[in-house]
């Protein structure tokens, strides 16, 4: 290849793939759960794409592309480090588990879900989808937070469409049941009570 | 529609999964129906809640993403230095040696010759002899016109010992060629020389060894390929790894490449 392609390719690399770079960075901040690793993750992944580069049918979809990529590295190489038995069971949770837990404890103030979400912080939403086993998580961090299609889930993820609706379909009951246990433990049901017995004085 | 089908669908419903006749009666039933119109808005703010927490990016994060892409596009530079430029310089190395790069791959693929080897060691073989061998008996001899140049038989000198010009099947291309014995250190009299020839499928480098392995028999986690009873196949995530062999050698091709294109790879070696 003479230095001019490799300008080109350069050039080409930066401007499609890497603009990618947040997108990769905050899912594998997900994925791997600390910075270190996700920006090891992030580095392996754009490499591995470069390398790749000629291979990648232009027009097509270059973020499903780069994910699949991230996604393959992680279930092989960073998976086994986190690999933990879960205890996370998601039989008992309903669906629309937050919705029903809230139809429950209708506050006075009259706007239940309001203050449910004041009392779920940023870093409890985050720590929630990390506790989610790796299985459940890809498929949860892919839908949520980069909204692709489930077909676009399976190929990123290797899995069968059945087994992506079926996996959202628990992640988000364990998201939600565990979403609503931060809630309560900043002191949701709390202000609650406080408020209505506020009222009885 | 029924409350029950309507939240059924909820989720693909958010998710945009479903076809336009079915969004059509999803809403034509919310329409209707309080309450799984308010379960619906509920589900539909969580989702918005949740995506705002996650993607809400500080300060920090913005600039271990500036300093990441500074990094991505100068270890890219780093790698499109030519190597010859730069001997010494390990980056140049390790794109030579692009199966020795990934220590999981290499970890497997050294495993692997070393059960072979330590099983089926044969003794010392003449290397000058062996190097005629492997010319005489390289498939790839016999495919083309004016293949393999000797420029000597001597082992030691593994980078010049053979150049090569080929002609080979549409789509595939030579990097390059050399002996590589045990991964590039000069072989002694205990360790077995094998040629390397590096090539590029569809921008996959694939490799192949190509060394004497004697009376080979299959180490575990070998499997047979279907339908093709003398290759051997190994598969390490992402990585491929097959074996077969021709005349007295064997031929080790490694890469990773997706199977069918390893397969289609294997196709035009046949023996």
């Amino acid at each position: 290849m003479s230095k001019s392609d490799d300008h080109k390719k350069q050039r080409e690399f930066e401007e499609t793939a890497m603009d990618h770079t947040d997108a990769l960075y905050r899912t594998a901040l997900r994925m791997t759960k600390n910075t270190k690793d996700a920006e090891d993750l992030v580095q392996e992944t754009l490499l591995k794409a470069y390398r790749f580069f000629d291979r990648f049918e232009k027009g097509t979809n270059i973020r499903a592309w780069l994910f699949k990529i991230m996604m393959n590295i992680f279930i092989n190489d960073y998976r086994q480090k986190s690999k933990k038995p879960t205890s996370m069971s998601y039989e008992d949770v309903d669906d629309n588990y937050l919705y029903h837990q809230l139809k429950f404890q209708k506050t006075e103030d009259g706007d239940p879900e309001g203050s449910l979400f004041s009392r779920i912080f940023d870093d409890d939403v985050k720590r929630a989808i990390e506790e989610l086993p790796d299985d459940f998580r890809i498929v949860v961090v892919l839908a949520f937070l980069e909204e692709f299609s489930y077909q676009e889930i399976a190929e990123i993820a290797g899995l069968q469409l059945g087994t992506v609706k079926s996996r959202l379909h628990r992640g988000r009951k364990l998201l939600q049941k565990s979403l609503w246990d931060y809630a309560v433990r900043n002191g949701f049901l709390k202000t609650k009570n406080k408020s209505v017995k506020g009222e009885e004085k | 529609m029924k409350c029950r089908q309507a939240l059924k669908l909820l989720y693909d419903f958010l998710d945009n999964q479903l076809d336009n006749k079915s969004v059509e009666e999803v809403k034509e039933h919310l329409s209707q129906c309080k309450h799984c119109f308010e379960t619906y808005t509920f589900e539909e703010h969580l989702n918005q809640f949740i995506r705002t927490k996650c993607c809400h990016q500080e300060q920090e994060q913005l600039s271990a993403v500036d300093r990441l892409k500074q990094q991505v596009k100068h270890r890219i530079e780093q790698l499109e230095e030519e190597p010859e430029e730069n001997p010494e310089e390990t980056e140049g190395n390790s794109q030579r040696f692009f199966l020795f790069r990934r220590p999981v791959f290499a970890v497997g693929f050294f495993a692997i010759i070393a059960i072979i080897s330590f099983a089926l060691y044969i003794g010392n073989s003449n290397q000058t002899a062996w190097a005629d061998d492997f010319i005489k008996n390289h498939d790839l001899a016999v495919r083309g016109e004016n293949l393999l140049d000797i420029t000597t038989h001597d082992p030691h000198m593994i980078d010049s010992c053979l150049s090569a010009k080929m002609s080979l099947p549409k789509g595939i291309f030579l990097r390059e060629m050399g002996f590589q014995p045990n991964g590039g250190k000069v072989a002694d009299d205990n360790e077995r020389p094998c040629a390397q020839i590096v090539y590029s499928v569809q921008g996959h480098p694939i490799s192949i060894f190509v060394m004497n392995l004697g009376d080979f028999t299959r180490p575990a986690g070998l499997q047979k390929l279907p339908g093709d009873e003398g290759t051997y196949y190994y598969k390490m995530g992402e990585h491929r790894l097959l074996l077969w062999n021709c005349s007295k050698y064997w031929y080790v091709a490694t890469g990773d490449a997706d199977d069918d294109l390893m397969l289609d790879f294997r196709s035009h070696f046949a023996n």
